[in-house]
């Protein structure tokens, strides 16, 4: 299932482990409108990017970590196990 | 004539703009969103305000006490915005301000939210202020010295 969501929906990735080499993956990358500080007012009109990625593509997955999306260097910033072989990624830009 | 608060709101701008790291970025009461483009911002609003008749006469005097909310935006996890607070608190320091409306503003309280579900972090440092300054009674854009 994993395989026929990235097949359809993703795009390639530069992945960066913490003290590795850069790899290209493959991942569904969403950057939707995200408005921060809503307990504010007013607030800061912002995104909220992430990619989902296969698991088996990032096994040593840390906040170290860095992926280049779209000419964008991103770290990540939060990992959210999706089921047992997806993984959705929170991403922060650098 | 505006009513003193709008004229004490616009002098605390006029007080911070391009006097800190903020720059030209100071808004007036927005309530629009801001854009990443104008961080750091710093955003003055007025809120409650206690009133009072302290003198009788023809007109009484009033002694109003409102809280002065000067919001500090940046995406940033702490020191960009604390050292705009820095900036801020000495531009709005007691003293120095002369023949201007206010007659006492004294810093109150200090508060800090932050927000990692965007792009990146952001935050807002709050400065309360209390202002005073006094009015002639039936004329709120009359300040009184």
């Amino acid at each position: 299932m994993a395989r026929i969501f990235q097949t359809a929906l993703g795009q390639p990735v530069v992945y960066t482990a913490s003290g590795a080499s850069p790899v290209t993956i493959t991942g569904i990358f969403n950057n939707e409108f995200f408005a921060q500080l809503e307990e504010g007012s007013p607030n800061i009109s912002s995104t909220a990017p992430g990619v989902a990625v296969r698991s088996s593509d990032v096994p040593n997955l840390s906040t170290a970590d860095l992926f280049e999306i779209d000419g964008v260097t991103y770290q990540v910033a939060d990992i959210q196990p999706k089921d047992p072989d997806m993984t959705h990624i929170v991403l922060h830009e650098v | 004539m505006s009513h003193a608060r709008t004229t004490i709101r616009a002098l605390l701008v006029s007080r911070l703009t391009n006097e800190t790291p903020a720059a030209g970025s100071v808004f007036n009461n927005r309530v629009k969103p801001m854009q990443a483009s104008e961080l750091p911002a710093i955003n003055v609003m007025i809120g409650d305000e206690g009133v009072r008749r302290i003198a009788m006469g023809a007109p009484a005097r009033l002694e109003r006490r409102p809280s002065a909310l000067i919001d500090i935006y940046d995406e940033d996890e702490g020191p960009a915005l604390e050292a705009i607070a820095e900036a801020v608190e000495q531009r709005l320091a007691p003293g120095g301000w002369g023949a201007a409306a206010l007659i006492d503003i004294t810093l109150v309280a200090v508060s800090e939210i932050y927000d990692d579900g965007g792009r990146k972090v952001a935050g807002r440092l709050r400065l309360t202020f209390e202002l005073e300054y006094h009015t002639a009674e039936g004329s709120p854009g009359t300040i009184l010295n």
